[in-house]
């Protein structure tokens, strides 16, 4: 059962950690969230995103939902911008994919090809 | 057969439609935000935001699929969707708006009808509307009966700051909300 109390505890614990925490220029994904965006599962998409930043003691990255993306049937999307200012759509996203956006691109600045708009829709 | 248009997606509970229906208020530039669920007899669901809200042209046209304001996509798809539920479990909708001021949409359902979908992960959508960076204030209230629930978001950010951004702590505050609801109604 988790109570205001335990948010707290976690509140405090995630601070520890978080020191020196959100840079100035770092990535941002956007998660689309029309209704497209939510009947295709992307609340899931966001979760992942979350977790594996967490997992990666990322401190660079922030994840965020936005509206619909115009993409429908490429559902569900999420925006990448890179600490460049660079926009990369990726579409189509599930756990799996999600986790390897974080994993190559993030991680090693190594944008993922094939699952970009732009090589789906060609 | 609306939601089967979408492809392979379907909107299957309660808590994505109220989602989808959310998303209108922000894409409308509310930054105040309250949705209400009274749980009785029947099912009242308020929806009350601060946005740029809709003249008497705009809100009749609302309802319709093929209108929409947006730029990105050329068909509006939400109301509609809320609509097709009210009368799938024989209730009703209404909605109000004042251009410049907000719009205010009242849905009744028959919780109880066969062709209701699951209530779902409630916690989950009120994190998802919380986050979205345009969002200043959410407050979400689950009455049942005598009982009620509130979630404030400024409370929230104000006890977890940057924290709230967190996966663990979107786990957390998820489940909170969802204990919350149960406490007091028995079940999710």
């Amino acid at each position: 059962m988790k109570s205001l109390e335990e948010l707290k505890k976690l509140r405090d614990e995630s601070l520890k950690k978080m020191t020196m925490r959100f840079v100035k220029d770092g990535f941002r994904i956007q998660v689309g969230m029309g209704t497209c965006g939510i009947a295709s599962g992307a609340r899931p998409i966001l979760a992942t995103f979350l977790e594996e930043v967490e997992k990666n003691e990322l401190s660079n990255v922030s994840v965020t939902q936005v509206g619909c993306m115009g993409e429908c049937a490429y559902e569900p999307m999420a925006e990448l911008i890179d600490d460049q200012g660079q926009s990369f759509v990726y579409c189509n996203l599930t756990e799996a994919t999600a986790r390897e956006v974080i994993q190559r691109h993030v991680m090693n600045h190594e944008p993922i090809l094939r699952l970009l708009l732009t090589s789906k829709k060609g | 057969m609306l939601n089967r248009s979408l492809g392979t997606s379907i909107m299957d509970d309660l808590s994505l439609y109220l989602q989808d229906i959310i998303q209108n208020s922000i894409a409308a530039k509310s930054s105040k935000i309250e949705c209400i669920i009274n749980e009785d007899q029947q099912m009242t669901i308020t929806i009350i935001d601060n946005g740029c809200g809709m003249t008497h042209e705009e809100l009749e046209k609302a309802l319709t699929p093929f209108y929409t304001t947006r730029t990105t996509r050329k068909v509006g798809l939400g109301l509609p969707m809320i609509q097709m539920l009210t009368e799938q479990t024989e209730g009703k909708f209404e909605i109000q708006s004042k251009k410049n001021e907000g719009t205010r949409l009242d849905i009744h359902l028959n919780h109880h009808h066969i062709d209701m979908p699951p209530i779902g992960n409630l916690g989950e959508m009120v994190y998802m509307v919380s986050i979205h960076q345009d969002v200043e204030e959410f407050i979400f209230t689950y009455r049942y009966q005598q009982l009620e629930y509130q979630f404030v978001l400024s409370e929230m950010k104000e006890l977890l700051g940057q924290t709230f951004y967190q996966y663990s702590l979107m786990k957390a505050v998820i489940e909170m909300i969802n204990n919350e609801i149960i406490n007091i109604r028995g079940v999710l």
